[in-house]
């Protein structure tokens, strides 16, 4: 088996929250294979500023009600 | 197995013209100085069957990996590649040609045994099937580079276990922790959370200073007579409405006019507002005031009035002064007539005295002269020259008459005249005085009649020379005292009136401000209801569930990172325990254990070696023993059966770096057995291990001697 199959078969979890982790799971794999360390960092880092960016805009609406 | 027959290099790293090694023996030896380009063959062999992609970067886990060059630095045309010669497992040849194109790419060219020549993506694919092994099992079971021994060797634990990792070709799975890591998902989480833990103190704060205004506001506005009833915008339209009829009824009575932009609020937040108009006109009102107006003028008109009872009371207390000065003047001195009386006298005797002089003057002329005359050479000093009388000792005689009767009396007459002038002088003095004196009550005198005809003028009436105008003046001061008096009283009643207008405007504003602070109190209280509350919540649950998720993630890395190291020790730890004791012969260890637990601070693996009685080795191995026991990691893996090798050769980089004599003896008893299973490369510039391999290795060898490298030329590579 493949370390990346031998990874996912360890992923736990109930069975929409295990496909999804094999899922994110399978991009940071993708990201590694394609451009090493840096790219798993930008792929999750991409990941996070979309929820972030999200959490920017009633951020700053609740801010505004003080 | 791959078994490898030649290998061609040109321009790569420390090679510039083309250089060629065959591999016709078992053991396969570079012998040479550092810096001379051996350790550059064997990444020669790694870089054509790997390329740069595996082979450069700090994802390789060797440090001097990072920004590693290709090229020879001397290079002009840069024409650089490498060809391997090697048979598979049937003993078919293969022949492969990598050649560097520029940074980060190169292209690979493979010959199949019936000579056809594959290249691009089928040659890459051919060659994959080919080595069957990943680049991390290639440096695991095939290639011991020199980082890895000083690694191991040094003592900090977690370097060695990273170290130990590597030898285990686990480095994939610490670079994909690394990364994950880096990302560092767990602080925008908690920055999330910072947020809302900051928002809902904040949102708790925010309510408490509410609370406490409304409190204030309404303890202010009890103290003011409003009831909690009245706390209500009904009650503030109406208290509104009834101070802009008052203020109307005001600006009719006082002849004034109400500004147009005045009007009565429809809800509470006009307040202000309205609060900030009705005050401008109350403000307004109180200085355009009839009263005030006349106030103003009356105290005005006072005003000149008493200025003009003033300069009209010091002009007569000047007059009285001089007119009292002038009458002293005349009781002591005289009036003018006295004085010009007393001038003419003095004048009259002045002449007189002149005349006299005049007399005394010509007399004492005549005497003069005779003396002269006597004092001539060759006159007869005894005869007059006036008379002709002849008188003896004349001239001595002249002398004494001249000095005691003519001298003293010219001088007292010219004392008299001077003091008689002097006297005139004074006299003038008192006579300009008397008239200056006469001028001044003229001119005070014509002063107080003009003062007296602006009084006549400013109280609108004519003033003779029968009034008194101060009299007329304290008359008419009275009158407007009294007048002022009256106004004050009824500024004083209007005054009142504005200020309970304004009183009132206080009362709508502390209502409007109380259900300002109740709305917004209300507001607040609301926040945690508002869509806005609501989607942060849910996108600090989206990174909240990504962190878990990326936290299981990391878990089953380690767990499969920790299984393979597991599986790997467990298939190769007898051949490392076995190679372990045989290098460093230590009669008190009998046996090597090598476990692979979790580090519970890391989560990473924990590499643990114990004796045959389960105590800790690594705190009393050696560099010597910690070299032996890298290289026996290392050989393990290579030559374990169980680890399945598609390689037939390993390349050892300067296996000896800290080995003393005897293991140095006791690795090469070691290689002897390796040599058994599989085709061995090494390169050291260790004479000792050299000479112990000249004399111990029994298998037949090959020599490449290393030795003036210049840039220009590369390494000078003698075969022996």
């Amino acid at each position: 088996m493949s370390l990346k199959e031998l990874v996912e078969d360890k992923i736990t979890g109930e069975p929409e929250e295990m496909e999804r982790r094999k899922k994110i799971w399978e991009n940071i794999f993708n990201a590694y294979e394609q451009g090493g360390i840096n790219a798993i960092v930008s792929y999750l880092r991409e990941e996070a500023d979309d929820i972030l960016e999200k959490f920017e805009i009633p951020q700053k609406q609740l801010e505004k009600k003080l | 197995m791959i078994v490898l027959k030649n290998l061609k290099i040109k321009g790569f790293r420390a090679y510039t013209d083309e250089q060629e090694f065959t591999f016709e023996s078992p053991i396969v030896l570079l012998f040479g100085e550092n810096h001379k380009g051996k350790s550059s063959t064997l990444n020669a062999i790694e870089w054509c069957l790997f390329g740069s992609r595996n082979c450069t970067g700090g994802d390789t886990g060797i440090r001097e990996r990072i920004n590693w060059e290709i090229p020879n630095r001397t290079l002009v045309n840069q024409d650089v590649w490498v060809e391997l010669e090697l048979t598979d497992e049937k003993y078919q040849n293969y022949k492969i040609l990598r050649r560097w194109i520029r940074r980060n790419r190169d292209e690979v060219q493979v010959t199949l045994p019936n000579g056809q020549v594959l290249e691009g993506q089928e040659a890459e694919k051919e060659l994959s099937y080919l080595i069957k092994s990943s680049f991390r099992d290639f440096l695991t079971t095939v290639y011991q580079h020199q980082e890895v021994i000083r690694s191991i060797l040094v003592q900090e634990p977690r370097q060695r276990n990273d170290a130990i990792d590597r030898l285990l070709g686990l480095s994939d799975y610490r670079n994909i922790l690394k990364g994950i890591n880096e990302a560092n998902l767990e602080n925008a989480l908690k920055n999330m959370n910072d947020f809302r833990n900051e928002l809902d103190s904040k949102l708790k704060t925010a309510k408490n200073i509410r609370e406490y205004d409304l409190k204030d506001k309404k303890e202010r506005a009890f103290q003011r007579g409003i009831h909690q009833n009245e706390i209500n915008q009904k009650s503030l339209i109406e208290i509104a409405k009834n101070i802009k009829e008052e203020l109307e009824g005001v600006a009719n009575e006082w002849g004034l006019s109400l500004d147009d932009s005045l009007k009565i609020p429809e809800h509470w937040s006009e307040s202000s507002q309205f609060q900030e108009l009705v005050n401008k006109e109350i403000t307004k009102f109180r200085s355009e005031m009839p009263d005030i107006k006349e106030q103003e003028r009356l105290n005005q008109y006072r005003l000149s009035l008493s200025g003009l009872k003033i300069e009209y009371e010091q002009l007569e207390k000047k007059l009285k002064q001089l007119k009292n000065e002038k009458e002293k003047f005349i009781k002591e001195i005289g009036d003018e007539e006295a004085i010009n009386k007393i001038k003419d006298n003095i004048q009259k005797q002045i002449e007189e005295k002149n005349k006299e002089l005049s007399e005394a003057d010509a007399k004492a002329s005549v005497i003069s002269k005779a003396m002269e005359y006597l004092k001539l050479e060759g006159i007869d000093k005894d005869i007059c020259p006036v008379c002709g009388k002849r008188t003896p000792d004349l001239l001595a005689h002249l002398e004494k008459e001249w000095r005691e009767k003519y001298e003293k009396k010219v001088g007292e007459i010219k004392k008299q005249i001077d003091d008689l002038k002097t006297q005139l002088n004074d006299v003038e003095r008192l006579e300009q005085n008397y008239k200056k004196l006469r001028e001044d009550i003229e001119n005070v005198e014509k002063e107080i009649k003009e003062t007296s005809n602006k009084i006549g003028e400013i109280l609108g009436e004519t003033i003779t020379t029968q009034d008194d105008p101060i009299v007329v003046l304290n008359k008419k001061l009275a009158e407007i005292q009294k007048e002022l008096q009256i106004l004050e009283k009824a500024v004083s009643t209007k005054q009142e009136n504005l200020n309970e207008i304004a009183s009132k405007v206080e009362k709508v504003q502390l209502i409007g401000d109380i259900l300002n602070l109740e709305e917004k109190r209300a507001e607040l209280e609301q926040i945690e209801q508002l869509p806005e509350y609501k989607q942060m919540e849910e996108l600090i649950d989206k990174m909240s569930i990504l962190c878990n998720d990326v936290k299981d993630i990391e878990q089953a890395i380690k767990e499969t990172m920790r299984e393979e190291a597991q599986n790997k020790i467990e298939k190769a730890e007898e051949v490392i325990d076995s190679y372990f004791r045989r290098i460093t012969n230590n009669p008190l260890i009998s046996k090597v254990r090598f476990l692979a637990n979790e580090d519970r601070r890391t989560g990473g693996n924990l590499y643990e070696f114990r004796d045959q009685d389960g105590k800790d080795l690594l705190s009393v191995l050696s560099q010597g023993d910690l070299n032996a026991l890298a290289l026996a990691i290392f050989l393990g893996m290579a030559t374990s059966e169980s680890m399945n090798q598609s390689f037939g050769f390993i390349m050892l980089d300067d296996p000896s770096q800290s080995l003393g004599s005897q293991h140095k003896a006791n690795l090469v008893e070691v290689l002897n057995k390796v040599l058994e299973k599989r085709m061995v490369i090494l390169s050291t510039m260790d004479e000792e291990l050299q000479s112990l391999i000249n004399s111990q290795i029994t298998k037949r060898k090959t020599k490449y001697l290393f030795s003036d490298w210049t840039p220009e030329k590369g390494p000078e590579v003698k075969k022996e």
